[in-house]
């Protein structure tokens, strides 16, 4: 039995707020990521200075600068576009079986996956936070203010590493985080709370990058999470991959380059927008023309839909209920305008889906309310959410065989203990290693981290007592514990997933983005510099070209005409304050010069009056 | 040892009223879950976790059955762990049920699978009566077997409802 500290009831958190606190929620997509607020119940999306409210989720990092982010990061060139990066998150090299418009790189840990950049190698972790950084600008200057809290979301289907990999990012961006929630409770919390839904939901849930289906039980407040599943590597990016080897395959024509696969890609994404509203799509491929239809993008993408209905079946299955129990079907995510998700969806629940909240911002508002509520926000009965993890959690056994500590589904947070023994007399330590997967052979299961347990006192196997105790709080992050018992020597270890970061490594991270944010000052001097450097030494050029004939001697207009070189040379380098000592010098050379152009200039004002005067 | 009936505030024994369960589980989380310390200290928040770690596992117990039965005989027995033997008669029925469960399998003779299941499913419910008589008794030793026998009972049906689910899905 664990044992727990519990408190005197009612001495928990009862607190003045003084300020009404910033809490945002932010919906960190595969595609598009979004910022929301809440006030009083009631959520918005907050759009940029341009009124655009999806930040496409991009970012492009050039050789020595800051990265750029969404359409700004579109817009730009050179560099290294990087799109889709959440796929990345918590992942290793083999995990990714699929072509990228950028190249990877096993990291030289064994550890998560990083992207090779003109800016150098970059992990997805930081291309999560560069986006969570814009968004967080947008939302503190719509504010007014430094944004207190932020409720992120993650598809249910996550796993820890990918979690633990959110919450880096949020971290090296500088931001606290009140909650990850899961994407589908969140779309819930929007439904229940905005449109009063109740009953038992089915929450379909097809991004860009991931598939998640929940079934929610909506009641009086509470939401709870019943049962979960879905696909982590499934999402409208695959309906864009079929489509654009479709057109390949139909045109003759060879993909050369990455780029012109992420022409294709962007090709077939547009035709599949146009599919939603009209039959027939024209497409282009090379010198080939020819058309998609309706027909034969639901028989591309049909199979794909199949994945997603048998994931439905399953988890209704995991909840032992019928199609007939459920009292309402709610759309989440881009993909779901395709009009035949939509279909195939009413097909197997026989019932039309609910779209009345946006599907793109409905992850986003449910985030906004539940961020207002955990800051300390508090209006009328807030919503309680009991959320579940989505994959069983165990350690590796003599065999390779796989001890469930944690079962999928289990309400969280949620603490679980078990007791293991040693193998052979006089072990000293044992090797302990956390796998999540539903598998019997942890070869089949996700591996998350592995350490070992010393100090041990020898004794005859079997006789040692070590309990492994894991705790999974309400963020979904779990913690291992491991101590033995019988000597009472406590030795416990809390543990990283294998494909997260180390704790230096995000220290590391977080050094350099501090660094980035002083380079992106430090470039921005340098522009301001150059620009003023520039116009001084327009203004001059053009002065010398007037006057410098008849105020300055030889000596002086070559003195002026080095100190013009000198800066015009300093200009195209990036030595700031090089630009800004031979400006200043350029200034004092020439306010002689100035001078006497001013005096020439009132002379001949006075000298034009003169003449207008005898004119008169 | 832990009471998760007092933890909940239900009365402890084999049958509860579970709109009532429902209902305190709901009231405590919504006091102790770590959403509602959010902003609080981390010393607070550690044990917010702690005490809805907790809330969740009773609950869990509490509305499963068996479960439900097993904590109880524990509470019972004060948590001792005493081995009980369960009578030769009984392991050999469940013997003869695996047997005739896998070769019912094997050809794939639903109808056997079937009637084999009704037959664990009445045992359950037989061995259910005794155990309630038994804890009302507080016959430790009696209840102990019971609970036992109703744990092999459980795994056989289960054992049939995985058989079946993957006759389903093929």
């Amino acid at each position: 039995m664990v044992l727990f500290s519990i408190a005197e009831p009612g001495q928990g958190s009862a607190r003045q707020v003084v300020r009404r606190k910033r809490a945002v929620g932010i919906d960190l997509g595969t595609t598009n990521s979004l910022v929301a607020v809440a006030k009083e119940g009631r959520a918005r999306v907050l759009p940029d200075a341009h009124g655009n409210r999806l930040l496409p989720s991009l970012v492009r990092f050039p050789e020595d600068a800051v990265p750029l982010v969404g359409n700004e990061a579109l817009a730009a060139d050179g560099g290294t576009l990087v799109s889709s990066s959440k796929r990345l998150l918590g992942r290793g090299l083999s995990d990714i079986n699929y072509p990228l418009p950028y190249v990877l790189q096993a990291a030289e840990d064994g550890g998560m996956v990083q992207i090779r950049t003109e800016a150098g190698l970059v992990s997805p972790v930081q291309v999560g936070a560069e986006i969570l950084k814009a968004l967080a600008g947008r939302a503190g200057d719509a504010l007014g203010g430094s944004i207190d809290g932020v409720v992120i979301t993650v598809p249910a289907y996550f796993d820890e590493a990918q979690r633990q990999s959110t919450q880096a990012a949020a971290r090296i961006a500088g931001l606290n985080v009140l909650r990850l929630l899961s994407e589908p409770t969140a779309a819930a919390v929007a439904y229940g709370l905005d449109q009063q839904l109740t009953g038992t939901v089915v929450i379909y849930d097809l991004g860009g990058g991931t598939f998640d289906v929940s079934l929610m039980r909506l009641d009086q407040g509470v939401f709870t999470v019943v049962a979960t599943g879905g696909n982590s590597a499934l999402g409208g990016d695959d309906f864009d991959r079929v489509i654009a080897d479709w057109l390949l395959q139909e045109s003759g024509q060879p993909c050369g380059s990455k780029e012109d696969y992420r022409l294709l890609l962007q090709q077939a994404r547009v035709a599949k927008h146009q599919l939603s509203t009209a039959d027939k799509a024209r497409v282009q491929v090379g010198s080939w023309q020819g058309s998609l239809d309706r027909l034969q993008l639901e028989r591309l993408i049909d199979p794909l839909l199949d994945q997603t209905l048998l994931a439905c079946r399953r988890v209704l299955r995991d909840a032992g209920l019928q199609v007939g129990d459920i009292s309402d079907v709610v759309l989440v995510g881009g993909s779901t305008r395709t009009p035949r998700v939509r279909e195939r969806v009413k097909q197997l629940f026989g019932r039309e889906p609910l779209s009345s909240l946006d599907p793109d911002e409905v992850v986003a508002l449910g985030a906004a309310l539940q961020a207002d509520v955990l800051v300390g926000n508090k209006y009328g009965d807030a919503a309680l959410l009991l959320d579940v993890i989505p994959l069983s959690l165990g350690i590796e056994t003599m065999g390779g065989l796989m001890e469930r500590i944690v079962p999928r589904n289990s309400t969280i947070p949620v603490v679980r203990a078990q007791e293991f023994t040693t193998f052979k007399d006089g072990q000293t330590a044992m090797s302990l290693h956390v796998y999540q997967g539903e598998r019997e052979l942890v070869s089949d299961c996700r591996s998350l981290a592995r350490f070992d347990l010393r100090g041990i006192p020898p004794m005859v196997a079997g006789a040692a007592r070590v309990r492994v105790t894991f705790q999974v709080d309400a963020d979904g992050l779990l913690q291992v514990q491991a101590e033995e018992l019988t000597s009472g020597a406590k030795n416990s270890v809390v543990v990283k997933p294998s494909f997260g970061l180390e704790e230096t490594q995000i220290t590391a991270m977080i050094r350099s983005s501090m660094e980035s944010a002083a380079l992106d000052k430090a470039q921005r001097s340098l522009r301001e510099r150059r620009v003023e450097a520039l116009r001084h030494l327009e203004a001059l050029h053009a002065a010398l070209q007037q006057d410098g004939a008849t105020l300055l001697d030889e000596d002086e207009r070559g003195t002026l005409e080095r100190a013009m070189r000198e800066l015009d040379a300093a200009t195209v380098g990036t030595d700031a304050r090089l630009i800004e000592t031979l400006t200043e010098q350029l200034n004092s050379l020439s306010r002689d010069f100035a001078g006497r152009r001013m005096d020439a200039g009132i002379r001949a004002a006075l000298a034009g009056q003169q003449i207008d005067a005898i004119g008169e | 040892m832990l009471n998760y009936f007092s933890l909940l505030d239900m009365p402890a024994a084999v049958d509860l009223d579970r709109a009532l369960l429902d209902l305190q589980y709901r009231e405590q989380q919504l006091r102790w879950h770590p959403d509602r310390f959010a902003a609080a200290p981390a010393a607070e928040r550690q044990q917010a976790l702690q005490r809805a770690s907790l809330l969740n596992e009773a609950y869990l117990v509490l509305k499963t059955p068996l479960r439900r039965a097993e904590h109880l005989v524990e509470l019972l027995g004060d948590g001792s762990t005493q081995t009980v033997r369960l009578p030769i008669d009984f392991l050999e029925q469940q013997l003869t049920a695996r047997e005739s469960l896998e070769s019912a399998a094997g050809v794939r003779d639903r109808q056997a699978v079937e009637a084999l299941r009704r037959t664990a499913e009445t045992a359950a419910s037989e061995c259910w009566s005794r155990l309630r008589e038994q804890i009302a008794e507080h016959d430790l030793r009696s209840a102990q077997i019971s609970l036992q026998e109703l744990q092999f009972l459980h795994k056989f049906v289960e054992e049939v409802e995985r058989l079946e689910e993957r006759w389903l899905d093929s």
